[in-house]
């Protein structure tokens, strides 16, 4: 029960959000929801429930390596909006609280689907939550920037139910029913259609790649980022990504019992490359720190690509990467928020100086730029390790080569535009905006804490973490 | 199920599917933006009808639904809707297309026989006539082509439409080999379909944009 609990507790205090009066009390919701489904998820990290093979919604070991990261950035993210939503009174919250709450809701039930038809729904139900978070701001920025998301969204929802079909199709055409839980389409392995299998992995590949935002399915993304309020952009970047990168490898692990994990891995592992080449490429060339923080997450989102192409030892680190990159990118997201809050613009021609005007934000977030372009000791540097060690293991020097080289790209981008902001004196426009911004506990706790759990995880992963996710590869790809 | 009848039914299917392609390639080649919207409604329209025959030469009555929905929604409701849009703003009627007209018509064409190379080999044991797999991949294709090529807020969403009818079109033939839930899922989209166009009209295109053109929704570069 308490896997479905995880689903409705957040639809309940939607619909209580809806209804609530008041919009100085009405952000309380969150963190109160955002504690209770930290509990719920903890609880059942540390003691899993049985999984009935057949259900559509469980708590399997895939949702058991996933879902508490989501959870936990979600209560940072609705501790931070308490103190966001005050800054922000000017705008009503009843629709953004709601839909944060939905969000929250369908993640958890896109987490545990076991059926292709009921992820999908759940992914783009998602997709449309996620619409009036973006366009919260209301200016002709945000307009464009859902206007960029709905279409290429679009795109990506028709491709993946395509997908859909035709994995369908694969099971009726090798004598299967059509069922299209995973569980059955598994256990017919080798008995579906090739043909239509291929077919399928490329369409819900691309499908759920748009949602990913892997290149070149990347556009939506740092128009929509930049554009909408910092916990917004820390839910995209570290949640709703997660749920499709746990669609991809649900279906890679579908793809891979049918014979064709060979071609699946190769494809994930070249658009990872691609994804990391194209994010470092932009981020040397960006002047938007905002935008540079999307650039960023397509380059994790090519991360995880890779980790999961690499066979059993890189899809562990790329469980353990969904965990760094969540809460890391929360971190990032956060702090960012507080420094384009203070100083009144996104790029570097408009914003500098900021050690003076925020000097804990600021502080915050080069550290971040550190953690999350994986220096030690923090998480991104340990999971990043494994996946180079995965690699190397595979016996693909190359790919591990060009891996490095990104890597080293997007740090001389991250690194120059960071400092950028950072150090140099205040300019003259950010001393006349905002004058209520105040670097309040409300504001610098949450990154600071998702920060110090990043740094946990990477000195000090812990072992029933470390056991789900080994439970989570077991269960995808059972060894032979 | 008497085997005439869904003899007869695959052959009226193959016919209506080869005139939604048909209108596809007229929504290229139009020019004004009201008989783009037409034909749209029309090309709907066929797509109930199939739903339909389907629903009856197999006896697949929830296939109805759709064709219901269908009816409603992308034959009466949308186009009514953007027809309204288009008068009340009154935006410029002509389309300026990136790609020229023949030129746009030429790509269509490879892309429909592309469409037909890569449906071939699913085809062979189609029951719904070879054709409509080949169709529906074909909506799908010139429907990305259409939104890449045009300027108008308003006639990416056509595009966007268009492909959605590709999509459901491919859930239908596919229903026929009896795949449970296809039908479900394919009412969800129509679904969310519908609540994200009316989402983008109903973000006062207007206010934000004077004259819905997508080339100048360019601000965001970089």
């Amino acid at each position: 029960m308490k896997e479905l609990a995880l689903i409705a507790v957040p639809f309940v205090a939607a619909i209580a959000a809806l209804l609530w009066p008041k919009d100085e009390t009405r952000p309380w919701l969150l963190p109160a929801t955002g504690v209770v489904h930290v509990a719920l998820t903890m609880w059942l990290l540390i003691a899993p429930p049985p999984v009935e093979p057949m259900a559509w919604v469980a708590f399997d070991p895939l949702a058991r390596a996933v879902l508490p990261a989501v959870s936990v950035l979600f209560l940072a993210c609705a501790a931070y909006a308490v103190s966001y939503l005050r800054l922000r009174s000017e705008r009503p919250n009843r629709v953004f609280v709601a839909c944060l709450l939905a969000v929250l809701g369908l993640l958890s039930a896109g987490h545990q689907a076991r059926h292709l038809g009921l992820l999908w729904i759940a992914t783009e139900a998602v997709t449309l939550a996620a619409v009036p978070l973006l366009h919260f701001n209301n200016t002709g920025r945000a307009f464009e920037a859902t206007w960029k998301y709905l279409l290429v969204g679009g795109t990506g929802i028709a491709l993946s139910l395509l997908g859909s079909f035709c994995l369908g199709y694969a099971s009726l055409h090798g004598g299967g029913g059509g069922d299209l839980t995973f569980v059955a389409l598994t256990a017919q392995g080798a008995g579906l259609s090739r043909p239509w299998v291929l077919t399928a992995w490329v369409l819900l590949l691309v499908g759920y790649g748009t949602k990913m935002g892997l290149a070149p399915m990347h556009t939506w993304k740092p128009d929509a980022y930049g554009e909408a309020p910092g916990i917004v952009g820390a839910l995209l970047a570290g949640a709703v990504t997660t749920v499709a990168f746990t669609a991809v490898l649900r279906v890679r692990a579908v793809v891979d019992a049918a014979g064709a994990g060979v071609v699946a891995g190769r494809t994930l592992i070249v658009i990872g490359l691609f994804s990391m080449l194209v994010a470092a490429l932009f981020l040397l060339g960006t002047r938007d720190f905002k935008r540079m923080l999307a650039y960023s997450s397509v380059e994790h989102m090519g991360i995880l690509s890779l980790g999961a192409g690499l066979g059993g030892a890189g899809v562990w680190a790329a469980l353990f990467h969904v965990w760094t990159n969540a809460l890391t990118k929360g971190a990032v997201f956060l702090s960012a928020g507080n420094i384009r809050r203070a100083g009144g613009g996104r790029t570097q021609d408009e914003v500098a100086g900021m050690a003076i005007l925020t000097p804990v934000s600021a502080r915050i977030f080069v550290v971040c730029m550190l953690a999350i372009t994986a220096c030690p000791p923090f998480g991104p540097f340990f999971s990043e390790l494994r996946i180079l060690r995965a690699a190397f293991a595979d016996g693909q020097g190359a790919v591990a080569a060009v891996f490095l080289a990104a890597l080293l790209f997007a740090f001389l981008g991250l690194s120059r535009l960071v400092f950028a902001i950072v150090d140099g004196r205040p300019r003259a426009a950010a001393k006349k905006t905002d004058r209520r911004f105040r670097e309040t506990a409300g504001v610098i706790v949450p990154p600071l804490v998702l920060l110090g759990l990043s740094l946990w995880l990477g000195v000090a992963t812990p072992s029933v973490l470390q056991e789900a996710w080994t439970a989570a590869v077991q269960a995808l790809f059972p060894l032979p | 199920m008497p085997a005439n009848a869904s003899e007869t039914g695959s052959r009226l299917i193959t016919l209506l599917a080869s005139l939604m392609l048909v209108l596809q390639l007229l929504v290229v080649v139009q020019r004004m933006l009201i008989t783009n919207i037409r034909l749209f409604a029309l090309q709907s329209l066929l797509l109930a009808s199939i739903a339909t025959v389907v629903a009856f030469a197999y006896g697949a009555w929830h296939v109805l639904v759709i064709a219901v929905l269908t009816l409603i929604g992308k034959v009466l409701f949308l186009p009514w809707l953007l027809e309204r849009l288009v008068r009340r703003i009154k935006i410029e009627q002509e389309l300026r297309p990136f790609v020229n007209m023949p030129a746009s018509m030429l790509i269509c064409g490879a892309l429909t026989v592309l469409s037909y190379v890569v449906a071939r080999p699913f085809t062979a044991l189609e029951r719904l006539g070879s054709n409509t797999l080949g169709v529906a991949i074909t909506l799908l294709l010139t429907g990305f082509f259409l939104m890449i090529n045009r300027r108008k807020a308003l006639t990416q969403v056509l595009a966007l439409l268009t492909t959605e009818n590709g999509v459901i079109l491919a859930a239908i033939a596919l229903t026929t080999y009896g795949i449970p839930l296809i039908v479900e899922l394919a009412i969800f989209f129509d679904v969310v379909v519908a609540v994200m166009v009316l989402g983008i009209l109903v973000f006062r295109i207007r206010e934000s944009f004077d004259s819905m053109d997508v080339s100048k929704l360019n601000e965001l570069k970089w």
